[in-house]
């Protein structure tokens, strides 16, 4: 009976695979890493340039919030020149329960110096709201300029 | 074996670990290209951030339905719903889904296709325009009717003569917002034939764009499912007339004036779509009675003196007292005659219904009155010609 070592004809195939296996581990891996830095490079410097243009760009004021029925209505002005936007979050802090972040509808926008009424859930008796604004199309919120407001009653 | 199904399993666990990084969305949608009444199913599978228990269901930029999803204000477990396509429904919509992993609106987008509307093939818009003498993009109007026209469009797919297919027409207004919400004109195409995988579709008719509509610039789009085809066209702009072709003015006396002739009147009506100024002209009748070969002028041109005039009532007044308001009522007279350029009216308008019966000055009765010198007695015949500006 033969004894079969590395060098005959299958065992060279099978380091052939390993090696194989190993350098596509390490083409994928790399791929992988240079894609994943690639994508935090970008996004840092998206989030610098945002956070530039909310110090810079973004000024909302909350002119009033009320509720009726089961729609809180929050009256906000953009006091900049851009358009704030997609939508806005709105911080809500209950009473009773724990804070709660709800959007407001995809597609909500206040033009540059305008004033809009944004109507989300009303859900228990709110303490204060904070409106998170963002500027239109960008993907990053103005969490530091984000207007509070407290006092809300029935409208 | 086994060193291959590690190979396999490697490979896949990579593939799926550089999708999980390259696609973060947590919605699949059963279908996007659904019928109205259809059901879409979302499968929603949220990270421990969980979405928003509203989801919004958009028209471009309004929300148009909600879906209320059963769970407090954020939800984190994996969802399986259904939302019915309400019947109103066609068009590209989308549903708005608010990822908190993302702080973002994951956004996925379907296509409501009318009942019989193609999913897959090609549609072409071939021809558009008048059915006789037609040429492609233009539609000329055609005197007092509706125009004629011939909208031809082929379907390529296998199951071709299966759909239905519209063509929707704009007019100038909507040019730049010609869509299935904003649109003038709807015609439905018939079905006419197919030849291997290709069907031509059509209208011929009389049922749109009448005289008196106004040329201006179109837009048709030829539509069924997801296949559109779309392409400008003219309606164009036609200065006509309607009027009789043929005047008895019956018995008259020669050397005097014979008024308000014939006594019926003759209705003039403007049959095109651009208010019209009219000029009329005659120079002389002649007598076609056997052995009679005596004429007369309606214009003296030696003494510069008319005997051929046309009005809208059947009062009576001279060159010389033209203007003079308390014997003439609504438009005044003109001579006709072969050397002067005078409108009659000046400003035929528009008509705004078929029947010219609006009293806009789209339509003028006609009397003519005509002074004969001592001529033979016979029948006698002459041309007016009537030429529009």
């Amino acid at each position: 009976m033969k004894k079969r070592g590395y060098l005959d004809s299958k065992g060279l195939s099978q380091v052939v695979s390993t090696v194989l296996i190993i350098l596509i581990s390490i083409m994928a891996v790399g791929m992988l890493t240079v894609f994943v830095f690639n994508v935090i490079k970008q996004q840092n410097i998206e989030e610098a340039q945002t956070a530039l243009n909310c110090i810079t760009d973004v000024d909302v004021k909350i002119l009033g919030a009320c509720y009726t029925g089961n729609l809180l209505k929050i009256n906000v002005k953009n006091e900049r020149g851009i358009v704030l936007g997609d939508f806005f979050l709105i911080d809500v802090f209950y009473f009773d329960r724990e804070k709660e972040t709800i959007p407001t509808p995809y597609y909500t926008t206040v033009n540059a110096y305008e004033s809009r009424e944004l109507i989300v859930p009303y859900l228990s008796p709110i303490e204060k709201i904070k409106v998170i604004p963002r500027v239109e199309s960008t993907a990053f919120l103005c969490y530091d300029n984000a207007p509070e407001y407290s006092n809300i009653k029935e409208c | 074996m086994k060193k291959k199904n590690f190979i396999l399993f490697y490979t896949l666990f990579l593939v799926i670990l550089i999708i999980s990084f390259v696609s973060a969305e947590i919605i699949t949608i059963s279908s996007n290209i659904v019928n109205p009444g259809d059901n879409i199913t979302l499968t929603i599978r949220p990270t421990k951030s969980g979405f928003y228990n509203i989801i919004y269901v958009h028209k471009n930029t309004s929300v148009v339905d909600l879906i209320n999803v059963p769970c407090t204000t954020i939800c984190t477990r994996r969802q399986t719903l259904t939302y019915n396509i309400p019947s109103n429904f066609v068009g590209g919509y989308y549903f708005a889904t608010f990822d908190y992993a993302i702080n973002n609106y994951e956004l996925d987008f379907f296509n409501v296709i009318e009942s019989g509307g193609a999913n897959q093939g090609a549609l072409t818009l071939d021809y558009i325009g008048n059915v006789i003498f037609g040429t492609n993009g233009n539609i000329n109007p055609e005197q007092g009717k509706n125009a004629n026209i011939n909208i031809s469009v082929s379907l390529k797919d296998k199951k071709c003569n299966t759909y239905n297919v519209n063509a929707y027409l704009c007019n100038s207004s909507l040019l730049t917002s010609c869509t299935l919400d904003n649109y003038t004109l709807n015609i439905p195409l018939s079905f006419e034939s197919k030849s291997g995988t290709v069907c031509k579709f059509s209208y011929r008719g009389e049922d749109f764009f009448p005289f008196y509509q106004s040329a201006s610039d179109w837009q048709i789009f030829v539509r069924t499912g997801i296949l559109e085809d779309r392409d400008n066209f003219v309606y164009t702009s036609l200065s006509a007339l309607n009027y009789t072709s043929f005047i008895n003015f019956g018995r008259l006396n020669t050397q005097q004036w014979n008024i308000g002739i014939p006594s019926s009147g003759i209705d003039l009506l403007n049959f095109g779509n651009i208010p019209l100024s009219i000029e009329w002209s005659s120079e002389r009748f002649s007598c076609i009675t056997e052995n009679c070969t005596d004429f007369f002028l309606v214009y003296n041109k030696t003494i510069n003196e008319s005997y051929f005039q046309v009005d809208d009532d059947n009062l009576f007044m001279e060159g010389s007292i033209v203007g003079d308001n308390e014997t003439e009522t609504g438009l005044n007279p003109i001579f006709i005659t072969n050397a002067t350029l005078e409108f009659f009216p000046e400003n035929l308008s528009v008509c705004i219904n078929k029947n010219c019966n609006n009293n806009i000055g789209e339509r003028v009765k006609t009397f003519y009155n005509l002074k004969i010198p001592n001529i033979q007695r016979g029948v006698y015949e002459g041309e007016i010609k009537i030429s529009l500006y």
